[in-house]
């Protein structure tokens, strides 16, 4: 759970984020829909201690947590055993990092490339390696800031579907940035919509149904041009 | 075998070596006169005679464990203040002017002051640290101030320690910073113990055997003892383009 209070943000005289309050990534995944530009990548900074607030305070569940960002961010002189270990606790034994490392590069699909480095895999293969070191501290809770920006569908789909059932299995709560409509649908039990900045909430949408995420039901395509409708409002 | 670039590439270099000796073989015999420029087979063979004596040795010796030490004072010091320097604005801020005034005194003026304050065989010593520290010091903190701020923040997130973080981020990412400093560090490491020997002549050495040679007006052998230093600076790059193939 991540709690902004009367938060302030400033980027000299752009005023990001004023006394905003909000409360999210309580259970399931919340995403914070909105245009580029209103201040929900500073409000995931503010969230994971990146950042901190002008004024205001910011109240974490947990102060475990793990991070997706928009670009993959590994290390490029390390194998992705190396990459995935690095996220993983410096007191822990040598035959538990392995262990852990070895399940979750099976988890992301990754057997094979154990010893790869980055330069070596493509986009979609970074991304994977990144979630797989997002889940490598068992954190309680996933910031997740547009993690498929760049990423064509083809690539983008798969890693959706490995993060949802990742997220799931592992009951590990996650906050999603994103300006995409469909990846908000696809992924979000709760919508928020943002706007800005100064960033404001325009809408909360809560308790969304786990067969709006089908891309071939009725309800995905009413959520969608609701969502749409909502956007272009403004 | 003909399209192949690392022959076409020894082929071009040695056939550069041949243009450049040829031009000093027919300019030394325009000019007819060994103590003016001596022709270069008499500067090899006077070289391989040397390098056939313990006494050349004993010079390269001598002149080598200058180099070294004043090098390696400069790596350890420079790649400290290189860190600091990167990492924090006062520190910069406070070690810029002696850098900058260090870079910008003529070396010649170093080495006769140095000759006033050190023993002889101290002085090359001290003007390898003056001229390769400051570089070292620069390329380190170069390599500093341009880590990837996304990877610190990302190990920030997984809340690494300032160590892992040293380890595991900066260092690797400074390395190429760091070699491109030693590398030129290096060349200049040899320039100025020689350089500093020349003047400050200590009992052995290869610079105080370039200015016997000078006094003597035994050019060859100057052109000798010079050829041997070119020689020592290419072994030494040699072994770091070795070490940096491997890093």
């Amino acid at each position: 759970m991540i709690k902004w209070n009367n938060c302030s943000y400033a980027y000299g005289v752009l005023e990001v984020i004023r006394e905003f309050t909000l409360e999210a990534g309580g259970e399931g995944t919340t995403v914070l829909l909105g245009p580029s530009g209103c201040g929900k990548t500073t409000l995931l900074h503010l969230a994971a201690g990146l950042l901190d607030p002008l004024s205001g305070t910011v109240q974490r569940g947990s102060e475990r947590l793990s991070y997706l960002f928009q670009e993959p961010r590994l290390l490029p002189w390390k194998s992705v055993r190396e990459n995935i270990a690095f996220a993983l606790d410096e007191s822990m034994e040598a035959d538990e990092k392995e262990q852990r490392c070895n399940r979750l590069i099976s988890w992301v699909g990754l057997e094979g490339f154990e010893e790869y480095r980055p330069s070596q895999l493509s986009g979609g293969m970074e991304q994977r390696c990144a979630i797989a070191r997002a889940f490598a501290p068992q954190a309680p809770l996933l910031l997740m800031d547009e993690p498929f920006k760049g990423l064509d569908l083809k690539l983008k789909m798969p890693l959706i579907t490995l993060l949802n059932s990742l997220l799931a299995e592992r009951k590990t709560a996650a906050v999603l940035v994103t300006h995409d409509v469909r990846e908000a649908i696809l992924m979000g039990d709760r919508i928020l919509f943002l706007d800005g900045p100064p960033l404001a909430l325009k809408a909360d949408l809560e308790g969304l149904d786990p067969e709006e995420r089908d891309t071939s039901s009725r309800a995905f395509y009413d959520l969608e041009k609701r969502l749409y409708s909502l956007i272009l409002e403004e | 075998m003909k399209d192949n670039p690392n022959n076409r590439r020894t082929w071009t270099i040695l056939a550069s070596l041949a243009v450049y000796i040829g031009v000093w073989k027919i300019i030394s015999l325009a000019i007819g006169r060994s103590i003016i420029l001596p022709p270069p087979g008499e500067v090899f063979v006077q070289t391989i005679r040397f390098l056939g004596t313990s006494d050349a040795w004993q010079k390269i010796a001598s002149t080598s464990l200058r180099a070294l030490g004043g090098f390696s004072v400069s790596l350890v010091l420079g790649f400290a203040a290189g860190l600091a320097s990167g990492k924090s604005r006062v520190f910069k801020w406070f070690s810029d002017p002696f850098l900058i005034s260090i870079r910008s005194i003529p070396v010649l003026s170093l080495i006769l002051i140095a000759i006033i304050w050190f023993p002889t065989e101290f002085v090359p010593v001290f003007i390898c640290f003056l001229i390769a520290f400051p570089v070292i010091t620069g390329a380190v903190a170069a390599g500093v101030r341009q880590v990837d701020t996304g990877l610190l923040e990302m190990a920030a997130v997984y809340r690494k320690s300032r160590r892992a973080v040293l380890i595991d981020i900066t260092l690797p990412s400074l390395m190429p910073y760091l070699l491109s400093g030693i590398s030129t560090a290096l060349g200049l490491t040899w320039k100025s113990v020689v350089a500093a020997e020349v003047l400050s002549m200590p009992a052995s050495g290869l610079g105080t055997a370039m200015q016997t040679a000078q006094l003597h007006l035994d050019t060859a052998n100057l052109f000798a003892w010079t050829l041997v230093v070119v020689l020592l600076a290419s072994v030494s790059e040699i072994a770091l383009r070795a070490i940096e193939k491997k890093i």
